[in-house]
């Protein structure tokens, strides 16, 4: 008897699910165990990383990159649309940056022009044509901008072994977390003295989507957890 | 099956790992991995994709195992892992777009004609026809008939509704039976009945 004929015998007396049940399992590739070690290694340096970068001095490759060009921005020359916090859990990022701590709502001041005045819903063509139209000065602002904007959001640990609910959103927040920092860390800065300014202005650019994304995620993930109010 | 029922394993094992013992780590690790294998590829499709999510979740599993409270038994415990895992690759951004397209397409679309080219002759075999269901619906299929996840609990993993599983189920079945029917035509008339009834 063939595994088909088999499986349709199975049908005739509990039909599709019995049959689904009884088929066999499958073998997991080999040297499976080794491979998990050599991850989770992988993953611990990866994490390190991320903590050193994403942690204490956010962003200190940015803040470098202007360093380069000489940009001197008060703090507060970009400032985001209202958001308001609850403040449960506002991370050590905000106190080490030199902010004041979030202990109540707050409500930053608006944009001295308008922004991605709604990207709620994603990234808008508008946005783009915004980034188009910003030189190197104004996207090195910009950056900075997003950066405070997202320290601003409470940090959430979605990444308990075992959740179910959450799915998706982690793996694309680290994602995101580390295209942005191989900007940071590598692209941006080799880039910035090599005469063409056209390249660094698109990696620029490619940054600010990949921080409206990161934005995005984050917000979703508190305004769920019912750290923040949804309409921000 | 995904075999998960029929793994245990002494809570001796599960304790040392706790303790951060690699030795019961490995133990564990070759107890589950066919399961956790299987229940992946079974919800994917695809044995590349079904060997990445088997090594996530026991990555998980070492970091987390150490809160492991026991409230449930390690083999469910390891599974839900393991199906928040599928789930997490099933919404990925690449992969959304995949979806979306053959939501658009409809299951009518790219999924059947791949499993058509792939077997020529009308009959399929389960497994086949099982791949030939879109990614969402097989997945229901798989948490539903073969894992005993509820409808309840699948619209939740999915943040979709309860009712969203049911039709997903009811119309995979659907498809699933017409696909099998001719198989069954050939082979024996009876089980043909049996599954169009």
């Amino acid at each position: 008897m063939t595994r088909s004929q088999s499986q349709n015998s199975s049908m005739q007396g509990g039909g599709i699910a019995e049959a689904l049940r009884a088929m066999p399992p499958k073998k997991a590739p080999e040297g499976g165990w080794k491979r998990v070690l050599e991850r989770q290694e992988a993953k611990q340096q990866l994490e390190a990383r991320r903590r050193r970068y994403w942690g204490g001095g956010m962003a200190v490759a940015a803040s470098v990159a202007v360093a380069v060009v000489g940009l001197r921005l008060g703090a507060g020359f970009f400032a985001g649309p209202g958001i308001e916090t609850d403040a449960v859990n506002p991370g050590p990022e905000a106190a080490s940056f030199g902010e004041e701590s979030f202990s109540s709502s707050r409500q930053a001041e608006p944009p001295p022009f308008q922004v991605a005045s709604e990207t709620a819903g994603g990234i808008t063509a508008e946005f783009g044509q915004q980034l188009e139209q910003m030189d190197m000065d104004a996207l090195f602002a910009f950056s900075q901008f997003q950066e405070e904007r997202l320290r601003s959001l409470p940090m959430i640990d979605f990444s308990g072994p075992g959740r179910v609910v959450e799915v998706g959103s982690f793996g694309l927040t680290t994602e995101l977390e580390d295209q942005i920092a191989l900007l940071d860390e590598g692209l941006i800065p080799a880039t910035l003295n090599a005469g063409d300014e056209a390249v660094p202005r698109r990696l620029l650019q490619e940054r600010a989507l990949l921080m409206e994304d990161l934005f995005d995620l984050r917000r979703a993930e508190a305004a769920e957890a019912g750290f923040i109010y949804a309409d921000f | 099956m995904s075999g998960f029922a029929n793994r245990t394993i002494d809570p001796a094992f599960v304790r040392a790992a706790q303790r951060g013992d690699m030795k019961a780590h490995e133990i564990i690790y070759r107890q589950f991995a066919d399961p956790v294998y299987t229940l992946a590829l079974r919800m994917t499709g695809s044995p590349t994709v079904a060997d990445d999510i088997l090594q996530e979740s026991f990555v998980e599993v070492l970091r987390g195992i150490a809160k492991f409270r026991g409230e449930a038994s390690l083999a469910t415990w390891i599974r839900r892992i393991a199906v928040s895992r599928c789930l997490m690759h099933m919404r990925a951004a690449w992969n959304r777009r995949r979806l979306l397209f053959s939501e658009i397409v409809g299951d009518e679309g790219t999924y059947e004609i791949r499993a058509r080219e792939e077997t020529p002759e009308l009959a399929m075999d389960l497994e086949t026809a099982l791949d030939s269901l879109s990614p969402t619906a097989r997945a229901v299929v798989w948490l539903h008939d073969v894992e005993g996840y509820t409808h309840k609990e699948i619209g939740e993993m999915m943040n979709r509704t309860s009712s969203f599983s049911k039709s997903q189920l009811a119309r995979a079945h659907k498809r699933l039976r017409e696909r099998l029917a001719p198989a069954a035509e050939t082979s024996a008339a009876p089980v043909r009945q049996a599954m169009i009834a």
